[in-house]
């Protein structure tokens, strides 16, 4: 028997109408983006540009550079957003707060201000004696681990703080020391959302353009990824090679949705 | 032993001065006071969860105020219990054992037995264990560890009552079997009344009064430790006289009363006078004659009853006070009453608590 408090009974008829119309509308606008692309490539299309070498090497580009700069971000991303969600110190709030600040700020800007950084003369020591990385590969993962690792400290940090203190202090009474508590209970018990982040990192990664193409450029077969491959062959209106790639970019971004939503429903 | 000299803390606003306490081997103690007096907060800090801002915590005369929780070699049951959920219950109750092997392996079997795991101890997920089990689960995991002293934040109140009283009796007789040094903290008077050896009450922040239950209860040292331990008639009077019998003479604004003389008070004091509703012995009608001259006798005027349960509570009106008295639910029954109709109750003198009455006449 529905109860008074039941969702159902409290809502009117109008409202229900109003917000099946938003969902609809909102539903039918993303769902044109992606059936919009089908009108122009075929299954023989895709195949084709899977076998073009230029295209394939983006591919390849574009997974190890995002795979690279994901991990390099996790791993840079991890003690910062235990200690963000485990310790009040002065100041935490401002360096959460500009910690923030690559997740919102236009790509291009990351790029440019990367771009400066590379200028300054300690970051011109490191162009010239360690790794050069304007209009280089390293340079497509310098950008993406920039944006990844924003974004990683933000869900890790979200991770962290699901896991109850009361288990860390408890291990730390049965006669484990701070790195074992963290190892043996604090990692396992995030384990499920430290794979999100990688996830929500990764594909990120891969779809980063603006940064990318302000530090390393876009220098075809060199600096090309998937996002700037497809601005290239819309640069010269191969429109059938672009949107192949469009679509499977959008398979993979869907895959890495799908995956990171399956990770949060089976906690 | 673990023994606490001077400790002061803070959280936010609430602040606690100066508390020093000490438990003794093997002793079961107990924290008791309503919710926000800072009971959980005293057992982080006796624990080292949170520093104090000072004083000192020993155990065994090391002073520990400053060791790390995994030197401590004490073990703590939080409220949730928090077991591991990425464990199995074997995984759980051996975390804190770093070397497997035979010697552990007997340990494991002891404690399983002790504690009356066999049932579940191969079952691979904690969240498929009743409230009792996992309770039992928290338990062998603090204790295979043999623990100097074991603290525990009310870790029985997540269970249904009935459950809860037969775990409380359990765990009490294991205690004692033991020899376990526990420090437990909590908000229900009948468990530490139940479990304690020795309690300390604690009411806003401050410790009123330490003692064994049976002290506490015939003895609360102020009015605050009084009504938390339920002694709801407190009744202001004044010392007027001792009889030949030895009993102290106490006068209220309208009656005399006999009560025994607990050798704190002289002729001219000021108390208050306590006496718990089940003290108050309601005589039925036809026995009214006979209690005449019994000591205490009064009458007083039913002015509404509520039935809890397995007892009744009676309000009596005596002149301007009001007398809560309990009633055995089956006597209630027998007992034939109506609002407005006088009833003769009588108070035996030994039943009364003498309270000091702080200056306070209201």
């Amino acid at each position: 028997m529905p109860s008074p408090m039941d969702g159902n009974s409290l809502s009117s008829r109008g409202l229900n109408l109003l917000l099946a119309a938003a969902v609809v509308l909102a539903l039918s606008f993303v769902a044109g983006l992606l059936a919009v692309q089908l009108g122009y490539t075929q299954p023989g299309d895709m195949a084709a540009a899977l076998r073009n070498g230029e295209l394939r090497h983006a591919i390849f580009l574009s997974l190890t550079t995002a795979t690279i700069a994901s991990t390099l971000a996790l791993l840079a991303a991890l003690p910062v957003a235990y200690a963000l969600a485990r310790h009040q110190f002065p100041g935490s709030f401002l360096v959460d707060l500009i910690l923030d600040l690559p997740v919102i700020l236009s790509p291009v800007a990351v790029g440019v201000s990367l771009l400066l950084l590379l200028r300054t003369t300690p970051g011109r020591w490191v162009e010239t004696h360690l790794m050069a990385f304007i209009f280089e590969t390293p340079g497509i993962v310098l950008a993406q681990f920039t944006v990844a690792l924003a974004l990683s400290i933000r869900v890790l940090k979200a991770a962290f703080q699901e896991v109850d203190v009361r288990y860390e202090q408890v291990s730390r009474f049965l006669g484990l020391n701070g790195w074992e508590t963290l190892l043996k209970v604090t990692l396992p018990l995030a384990k499920r959302g430290i794979l999100a982040a990688f996830i929500l990192a990764w594909a990120r990664s891969m779809g980063e353009f603006g940064a990318t193409v302000t530090l390393a450029g876009a220098v075809a077969g060199k600096t090309e990824t998937i996002p700037v491959a497809i601005y290239l062959r819309m640069a010269s209106v191969d429109i059938t090679g672009a949107v192949s790639l469009i679509v499977l970019l959008s398979m993979i971004s869907l895959s890495a949705l799908l995956m990171v939503r399956l990770l949060v429903r089976a906690r | 032993m673990i023994r606490a000299e001077n400790l002061s803390f803070s959280f936010g606003d609430f602040i606690v001065e100066d508390i020093s306490l000490s438990v003794a081997p093997g002793e079961s103690f107990f924290i008791l006071g309503p919710s926000g007096a800072g009971k959980t907060l005293l057992l982080e800090i006796l624990l080292g969860i949170k520093p104090p801002r000072s004083g000192k915590i020993f155990l065994n005369s090391t002073d520990i105020t400053k060791a790390p929780p995994e030197k401590r070699g004490v073990a703590y049951v939080p409220q949730d219990l928090a077991l591991f959920p990425h464990l199995t219950v074997e995984g759980n109750i051996l975390f804190g054992m770093k070397e497997r092997g035979e010697e552990v392996q007997k340990r494991l079997d002891r404690w399983v037995e002790l504690l009356n795991l066999g049932r579940v101890r191969h079952r691979r997920d904690v969240a498929t264990l009743s409230g009792g089990e996992r309770q039992r689960v928290a338990l062998a995991r603090a204790l295979i560890r043999e623990p100097r002293v074991l603290f525990m934040d009310e870790p029985f109140s997540a269970l249904d009552v009935s459950l809860r009283r037969r775990i409380q009796i359990e765990f009490r007789e294991l205690q004692r079997n033991l020899g376990l040094t526990t420090v437990q903290v909590t908000h229900d008077p009948e468990e530490a009344f139940l479990m304690a050896d020795e309690m300390a009450i604690m009411i806003g922040g401050r410790i009123e009064q330490v003692g064994t239950p049976n002290s506490l209860y015939n003895n609360p040292a102020n009015r605050k430790v009084a009504s938390f331990l339920m002694l709801q008639n407190l009744f202001l009077a004044t010392v007027v006289g001792i009889t030949d019998e030895g009993f102290l003479e106490v006068k209220t604004e309208t009656d005399a009363l006999l009560v025994d003389d607990d050798g704190k008070h002289k002729v001219g004091d000021e108390v208050y006078l306590g006496v718990r509703p089940e003290e108050i012995i309601l005589v039925r009608s036809e026995r009214v004659e006979y209690h005449r001259e019994t000591p205490n006798f009064f009458f007083g005027e039913v002015t509404g009853w509520v039935d809890l349960g397995h007892y009744r509570l009676v309000n009596l009106r005596v002149g301007d006070w009001v007398v809560e008295s309990w009633l055995n639910i089956r006597a209630a029954r027998e007992f034939p009453m109506s609002i407005g109709e006088k009833i003769g109750f009588h108070i035996r003198p030994g039943s009364f608590s003498l309270l000091p009455s702080e200056g306070d006449r209201s």
